[in-house]
Formats: C-alpha cells, structure tokens, sequence
C-alpha cells in the first residue's frame, strides 16, 4: 500500500503540472480528493488492515492529503495570477499599473549645466525673485536713467520692489554674504515686460560667477570653451567670442555657435566690472573673476530641437511625455 | 543702426571692397545681424549695444572701424562754423544744468520748396525716416551721418526769443505726432515767450515746424544732459531717433562742425541769403569732461592674461582717437569727447582687446578647486526625482496668474500684484502653485488626456501688511484612471489613498496627517483635507479640490492635490542602526468593533502610549462597516500587531498578556470591544 500512496502523489504531481485552468484543477481535486476520489478510497481500504499498518498508513495518509491539499491551493493561487494567459506568458503584454514620470526639459537642462558646473567646483546660490531694485540694478553698475535699464523691461511690484530681470542679483547677494574667494551658480526663474514668439515675460537663467585671486580673461575663454563643449557634447563645435556690453561685467564678451552653418548666440559673459567688486566690497587690485550667463530655454531649444518657446509653458502632456526617458 | 555700406565708405574708403566687412565689425563689437540689398545700396544692420552712443552714425562707425585699416577717415567738413560773439535775439536764457552747450543756426530766405533730391530719400528710407521736407530731410540726413540730432523751428511762427528751461506743472504741448502732451513740471523744454515749442531732445510742437512755406528757420543743435532726456523719454512713454542718441550721449564739442556740414547740403540743395550761427555754454555743468585715465601695462596683463607691448597699446588707443602719453610702465590716456562709456581703466582694457581681437587671446583651463562639501541634492530636487519615479510629470507654468481666477482658490489679500503686468491674464503673482496645476489639468483634458499625475516647483508669494514672503514649494495634482494601463482590471479612479500613499513614499519616516476642523485651506474641501507633518513640523497640505473650484471651472472627475512647503522638510540623515534581532516575529490579529468619529490614527497613538512589551509593528491591515453586524456609528478595524525579542524566543503566554493589554487599554479608552470570529 505504501508504493500505491508513493506512485499516487507522484502521479498527482504529473498531473497538476500538465494543469493550465482553473477547471481542470477542480477536475483534479476532485479525481484525489472527492467522494470517489482515488486517494479517499486509499482511506476507505484502511479498514482492512491490522492496527499496527493501520497507525503507520494513516500518518503516510494524511501527510499525502495534506501536501496535494496545499499544492493544489498554491496552484489555484498560480492560476488566478496569471489568468490572462495559460502556461505560456506573453511577456510583450502591457505591464501592470506602470505610469511613466518625467521632467520638463527645462528642469532637465539646468540639471544638466549645475552638474557640469559642480565638477567645476561652483555650488549653487539661491535669491529671492521679487528682488529690490538695488540688488537687480545699482549694485550691477546699472543706475537710475541709464539706457542700460531698457535691456531690462522690468515688472515692479511697487517703487522699489521688482521681479528680478537676470539671477545676477544673487551674485551680488553671495558676494555680501561670502565675500571672495567664491565660485557659484545661480539658476532660477527671471521676468521681462517682453512677449514675442521669441520672447516670454518669464524664462529660466543660470549665471556663474567666479572670483579669485589671477584669474584673468583667457581663464573665462578656457573654461567656457570646455563647458560649451561639454554641454553640446561636441570637442568639434565651433564657438566665437565677441565684444558685447554688459554694464556689470568689462571687458564684455557674447559667445556664439555655429549651428546649422549659422553663427548663434548663447551665452553672455565677461570680467566683472570693478564698481560691482566694490559695491559689494571685494578688493578689485587683490581678486578678479569672470561671470557668465545664459538662457536655458534657448539651450534646451538647440538640444531637443525644439522650436515654439510657448509650448515650454503649455506643459501639453504630448510635449512632456516625450522627456520620459531622460532622468 | 542700418548702415549703408556706400555711405560708409566716403567717410572710410576700404570699406567698400572689404568682402570680410561684416565679420570684422562683429569683431569689433559691432554685433552684424543682418545683410541685405536695398535698392541701390547694401545695408549692413547692426545691433547697437547701449553704451555706444558714439556710433550711432556713419561717421561714428567709419571713426570705429579705422583702427582696423590702414587708411585715414575723411573729415565731416573742410571748414568749421566760427562763433560770432554777437548776440542773438533769438536767444534768451538757457538753462545750462540742462544744456552746458547750446548752440543755433539762424537761416534767412531758405527756400524750401524744392524737393528733396533721390540720394538723401533713398538713403533715410533705407534707414527707416520717411521725407518730410527739404529742411527736414537734410536735419535727418545730417543725424544719421554724423549722430547729432538737431531740431528746426519755423521763426515766423515764434513769439519772441527761445529758451530752455523746466517746465511748470500745467504746460502743456501739441506736439509733431499729434499728441498733447500734458507736462509734470521739471521737464526739460524749449519755449518762446508765450508758448512750449518742444520737449528739449524728445519732440517738436506742431505750431513751429517746419512745413514747405517756411522761409526762416532758426536749427538748435544742442548737448543735452542724457539722464534728463532719458527721464523724458520714460515719463512720456516716446522714444524718437532724437531721444535715443542724446540719452547715449551726442559729442558736446561738435556743434560747429556738424551745423558746417547741414549748411554745406542747404547750399548744395537749396539756396537762402544769409545765416547766423551762435553758442551759449557752461563746459562746467558737462559730466567729467575730457577724463584722463592712468593705467599701466602689468594692470593689463593681469586682468587680460595675454602680453602685449607698450608701443601696440598706443597705437590702438592713438586709433581710436585717444591722447596716449606714457612714462615707464604708466599709461596717462585722455579720452576722447564723445566716449562717455570710457570711465575707468577696464573700460581701456576692452578697447584694446576688441582691437586685439577676442579670438587672439588664449585659453586657459580654469584651475581646479576642490570643493569643500559633497554635492547635496535640495530637498526639491529629492522630491522632484522621487515623484517622477512614482509616475509624476513636471510641469513649469507661470508665477503670473489673473487676480479673478486666484480668487477662486483663495482670498485675495494675500495675493501680491504687479504694477505694470504684461496682460491681464497675467496680472498677479501665485500665492500657490494649485491654481496652475488645475490650469494644466484642463488644458490637457479638453485634449482627451483624462488622466494625469502632475507636479511643479516653484516659488509661491505671500503678502501679509507690506511684507512680501517667498516660499520654495513643491505641487502635485492628480486625478483619472488609475488602471488605464492595465489589463484586465476594474476601472479604479485615483482617490485620495492613491495620494497619500505617493506622499508617504516621497516623505519615508515620521510623516503624519491630520483632519482639520474648520476650512483651513480655502482651495480644498471641506471634507476631504489633511494638514502635513513631518519630523513633527508641519510642511503642508493635501486633499480634495474645494467645491467651488469644480462648479466655476465645471470640473468633473475628482481631482487631489497636495502643497507642500519645503523650507520645512528636513530629511533625518542621522541614521542610528539597531541591531537586528535573531529570534522570530510573532503575529497576532486584532479586530474591534470600536466608534466611527475615532481615527485610526488616534487608536494607533493611544496603542503606542501604553508602550507595550515585545511590541515591533502595528500596522492596520481591514476597515469595513456593516450595520447588520454592528450599529450604524461603528466600524470594524483591524490590526496586524508583531512581537519579538532581541534576547528570546516570546512564548504565547507572554504574547497574550501584552494583547490583553491592548484590548483593556481600547475597552478604557473607547469602548472598543473585540469582534468574535
């Protein structure tokens, strides 16, 4: 009897493996287990032998129905988790409850500069939007009526409160606070009274600003040289420095690159301006630097292609959706 | 500026064939954005930067360009225009803190009938002026070839001498564009004896121009102070090609030559009897005239980290017309009249590293610095990429909203506004990011996106009396199908536990929500709200969407939203390890019947109060209701509750004294009773 109990399980066990449904388990189940079920006529026929066999059968017994009671359960289990398909998942089926997150790729390019920046050794300052008309303007060397101002179209709040034009306003902030020697970023949200297809009363900046003792004006043309292109991801890019006019930096430059055979401009920069050094205290004949600016927007427009700067402020989940895949 | 490159080119004759002039000029500082052919002519357009008021005309930009050719400039005039001290009655007092040098060009039978000849049109249509008349046109030519912008009256229509003052509160001018111009008193203006003739630098009154009858002119070539025409320009809200140059500064020292050169085209293209020409001035009153600044070579190469000889400085600066002297290493440099932006010795340095030129100077490699703290993501930056993960995606609106529809979400006292907005749609700044996230929901629902979990960060501003706060904050809406990408499941809409479970994933640790009593947030509903807290501090808000905000915005599907402020979140990066215990974990379940009002959370603090032994988790696992077991104000709550020991394996009896704790403690405190299996 004890080689039937063995061949039994292991005949249930063929069995429940060849199982794909529910149905057929329950067919199964009860093939073992029911009434007439092949292992409860093995308990019937224990009637018929001695006690000693008796005892030592009903443990081998139960133990058997206990192990194809549970197997079963687990293969119930098995089988109602997969009951899309049988034995055979079709792994190209949709996963279950996924949705996809991602960032707008304006969050994504400042992510991308700040880190490039950090391996420089600039760590990021932060400043306050609405900004007082001293920190946005008259400490960067820009006073009342000079035509400087009309670079600026400014939105005020009141007579001296404004919504800051540029983030240099934070430079200027980090200067009083730290003093020199100092390298930061400055990305953040800046306002202009301005709204064309090429300009929005609100876009997104990030400036740098290094001060140190010797640094002069071919460290500026090095290093944002690198940056350019390390942020293009291009050794071959071509990059032009010209003269500009910044009113807190001097000499001034812009830089240009070349894209799609066109001379573009990306980035305001240059020397910062001794009245500015001394406005916020910083020994101009002991400490020099460079600050640089630019537009994220237009970046992130030359490196997704994208070429309506409305749709940024949209946010149509058409345009979001295909930032998915960068973290 | 539009510049003719023909025009150019008889002041500076290289020009003309130079096939590389547009790249140089951009090199220079002349930023080139745009070339094209007008009718007979190319025109080179060049994007002034402000502190260049200096070439603002033909001649400014020959005088700049020089210092890259070999050839000499040609001059303005051959002859120069000499003062005849004699006085001018029509000329009575000026106002020297307006105009330090002010200076006249009376003209007797002029004829201006005759019509203005093709060049001269051409040319001011080419840069952007329409004819006028004769007289007119030739002012107009003459401002554009050499930057000085001069004004005509009509003498027969004037009353008496002119003068330049401030004017009084109540004057007021018809002017040339047809607008009366009601004055603020200390504006700068030209008048006769009865009347306001113009707005010195800015505008003409209509009573006194120039028309093709006039036959005696009387032209005003004057250095106005640019702080005041600029303050002009602003309060009258006009800008003219007048304006603009004076604000920039026009050479105080040239009136003799450029009146010279108007005179020489009246000759040429029109004929008169006799002039009068007549300067009034106090150099005195002229912001730092004729500057010197001293400087050496070694301030050079320090600050441009290239080295350059004495005798090239010179030359550059000789170039550009400044007074170069030099002893030893020292540099003594007077600049020249009509470069107002050169103030200080960096302002020389450019000068000579555009001449140079940017492309002429190496690169270094900025040197390393090692940094002293390890890069430290902010906590929006932690938020931000733990929300993306969960499914969210950012949005980026404007901090700009319209006070009508803020008002929607909260009260308008705290709103801060803006004095001039770009449009009224844009009016005012956000108090909270919400109203925008429900702005980007219904822009993407009415394009069939139905479902969407949407984040932003941003700042938020707060008036409170005449204090404006900033608050860094991070946003997030969501609201639709929570199984759209699922198969073979039930449609389950996002509810509020779809929220707040996102919350306590981005927020691990010691977070807590609790109902308020009362509508503390005007934008959530009275319902469904919760105030945040993390490592006890309170860090914001989430909930439903008030009811007003559905019915005004005829919004449908249930929409949740959180707020959270993050100045206040501090993540506990003091990790202190526990050992971990070798023994097993014991599970019982617990399930009370127990009043409807107390909260889970209630019941869960009031089971942590009794700090009971061998006691490691107590997580609630069921919650149902059912009024044929149990009264109508009670609910049935379940607990899974685990045990362990670091030091023994927990015996049932010790389990089951720790329970009966518990149960006593629910008994006491809420007449909690256990529900039978």
């Amino acid at each position: 009897m004890t080689t039937d109990i063995t061949s039994l399980l292991s005949l249930f066990k063929k069995e429940l493996e060849a199982c794909n449904s529910v149905n057929e388990l329950m067919k199964i189940k009860s093939n073992y287990l029911g009434k007439k079920g092949s292992l409860t006529s093995l308990f019937q026929e224990m009637k018929n032998l001695d006690l000693k066999d008796r005892k030592t059968q009903g443990a081998l017994l139960n133990k058997t129905k206990i192990s194809i009671e549970s197997l079963i359960t687990s293969k119930l289990e098995y089988l109602n988790s997969i009951d899309i398909v049988h034995n055979n998942i079709d792994v190209t089926l949709p996963g279950r409850g996924h949705s996809i997150g991602s960032f707008h790729p304006i969050t994504l390019t400042i992510n991308q500069i700040t880190k490039i920046l950090y391996q420089y050794g600039f760590t990021i300052a932060d400043g306050p939007e609405i900004e007082n008309d001293y920190f946005n303007f008259e400490a960067l060397n820009i006073p009342k009526n000079h035509p400087a101002r009309d670079m600026h179209d400014t939105f005020y709040i009141d007579s001296k409160k404004l919504l800051r034009t540029h983030t240099s306003s934070v430079q200027i902030r980090s200067m009083i606070n730290n003093s020199a020697p100092l390298r930061i970023m400055t990305p953040g949200k800046v306002y202009r009274c301005d709204s064309d297809p090429t300009h929005s009363p609100m876009f997104h900046q990030i400036e740098g600003l290094c001060v140190e003792k010797n640094i002069n004006f071919c460290h500026l043309k090095g290093f944002l040289t690198d940056f350019i292109k390390e942020f293009f991801d291009n050794k071959k890019i071509e990059i032009r420095f010209r003269p500009s006019y910044f009113p807190f930096t001097e000499p001034s430059a812009e830089i240009d690159i070349k894209f799609k055979n066109k001379w573009l401009e990306v980035l305001g920069c240059g020397m910062v301006h001794p009245n500015v050094l001394k406005n916020v205290k910083i020994d101009s004949k002991i400490f020099s630097g460079f600050a640089f600016g630019l537009g994220i927007e237009r970046l992130a427009m030359l490196k997704y292609g994208i070429s309506d700067l409305r749709e940024f402020f949209e946010n149509d989940l058409s345009f979001l959706n295909q930032f998915e895949s960068i973290r | 500026m539009k510049v003719s490159v023909k025009w150019l080119s008889e002041y500076l004759e290289p020009v003309k064939k130079d096939k590389k002039l547009s790249i140089k000029m951009t090199a220079l500082g002349l930023e080139v954005s745009k070339i094209y052919q007008s009718k007979s002519d190319q025109i080179i357009d060049i994007e002034m930067t402000p502190n260049r008021g200096d070439c603002l005309s033909i001649y400014g930009i020959a005088r700049d360009l020089k210092s890259l050719y070999k050839s000499k400039l040609k001059p303005i005039t051959k002859q120069i225009l000499i003062n005849k001290p004699n006085v001018n009655k029509n000329i009575g007092n000026i106002n020297h803190t307006i105009s330090p040098i002010y200076s006249c060009l009376e003209i007797k039978n002029i004829n201006n009938k005759l019509s203005t000849p093709k060049i001269i049109k051409q040319r001011l249509k080419d840069y952007g002026i329409s004819s006028v008349n004769l007289i007119v046109d030739i002012l107009n030519y003459t401002m554009i070839e050499v930057g000085q912008p001069f004004h005509a009256f009509d003498l027969n229509t004037l009353d008496g001498p002119i003068s330049v003052r401030f004017s009084k509160k109540g004057e007021s001018i018809d002017a040339l564009n047809g607008i009366k111009y009601k004055l603020t008193s200390k504006t700068p203006v030209i008048v006769d004896s009865s009347n306001i003739q113009a707005i010195a630098g800015l505008i003409g009154s209509q009573k006194s121009a120039i028309t093709k009858k006039t036959n005696h002119i009387l032209i005003e070539c004057a250095y106005f102070l640019p702080d005041l025409i600029r303050k002009s320009s602003k309060t009258y809200k006009l800008q003219t090609d007048s304006s603009y140059r004076f604000e920039r500064g026009v050479n105080p020292f040239s009136h003799h030559i450029v009146l010279e050169r108007v005179l020489n085209l009246l000759s040429k293209y029109s004929n008169y009897d006799s002039y009068k020409y007549y300067t009034k001035k106090n150099i005195k009153k002229i912001n730092k005239p004729r500057l010197v600044i001293s400087t050496s070579i070694d301030s050079f190469i320090k600050l441009l980290g290239m080295p350059i000889k004495m005798n090239t400085i010179k030359k550059i600066l000789t170039d550009l017309n400044f007074l170069v002297k030099n002893n030893g290493k020292k540099i003594h440099v007077q600049v020249p009249d009509y470069r107002f932006d050169i103030t200080n010795e960096y302002d020389l340095f450019e000068e000579i590293a555009r001449v140079v030129g940017y492309e002429n100077f190496d690169s270094i490699k900025l040197p390393p610095l090692q940094n002293n703290f390890l890069f430290k993501s902010s906590t929006e930056n932690s938020i931000s990429n733990s929300l993306v993960i969960k499914g969210y995606k950012e949005v980026i609106n404007f901090a700009f909203l319209p006070k009508s529809y803020e008002t929607i979400f909260y009260k308008k006292n705290r709103i801060v506004s803006i004095n001039n907005p770009i449009s009224e749609d844009k009016s005012d700044m956000r108090v909270s990011l919400i109203p925008s996230l429900v702005k980007s929901y219904k822009y993407n629902f009415s394009r069939q996106n139905t479902s969407m979990k949407i984040f932003e960060t941003g700042k938020v501003y707060w008036k409170y009396k005449n204090t404006i706060s900033e608050l860094q904050t991070v946003s997030a809406l969501i609201s639709g199908d929570n199984s759209m990408y699922s198969l073979k499941e039930d449609s389950i809409k996002y509810n509020f536990f779809d929220l707040k479970g996102d919350l306590l994933s981005i927020l691990p640790g010691d977070i807590e929500f609790k109902n308020i009593k009362g509508n503390k947030n005007d934008y959530l509903s009275e319902n469904c709200q919760a105030v945040i807290f993390y490592n006890k501090k309170e860090i914001g808000y989430c909930g439903e969407i008030s009811d007003k905000i559905y019915q005004v915005e005829s919004l449908k599907s249930p929409i949740y939203v959180f707020e959270i402020f993050t100045q206040d979140v501090e993540f506990d990066e003091a990790i202190k390890y526990r050992e971990i215990s070798p023994f097993p974990k014991i599970k019982r379940d617990l399930t009370f019947i127990i009043n409807n009002n107390i909260t889970s959370d209630e019941i869960l603090k009031t089971i942590e109060r009794l700090r009971v032994k061998y006691l490691i988790n107590i997580r609630i696992t069921d919650i149902f209701y059912d009024s044929k077991e149990f009264s109508e104000n009670e609910k049935s709550i379940s607990f899974e509750i685990i045990f362990q020991d670091m030091n023994i394996t927990l015996k049932d009896s010790q389990i089951t004294t720790q329970i009966d704790t518990i149960v006593n403690a629910m008994m006491k405190a809420y007449k909690a009773r256990l529900r039978d299996k």
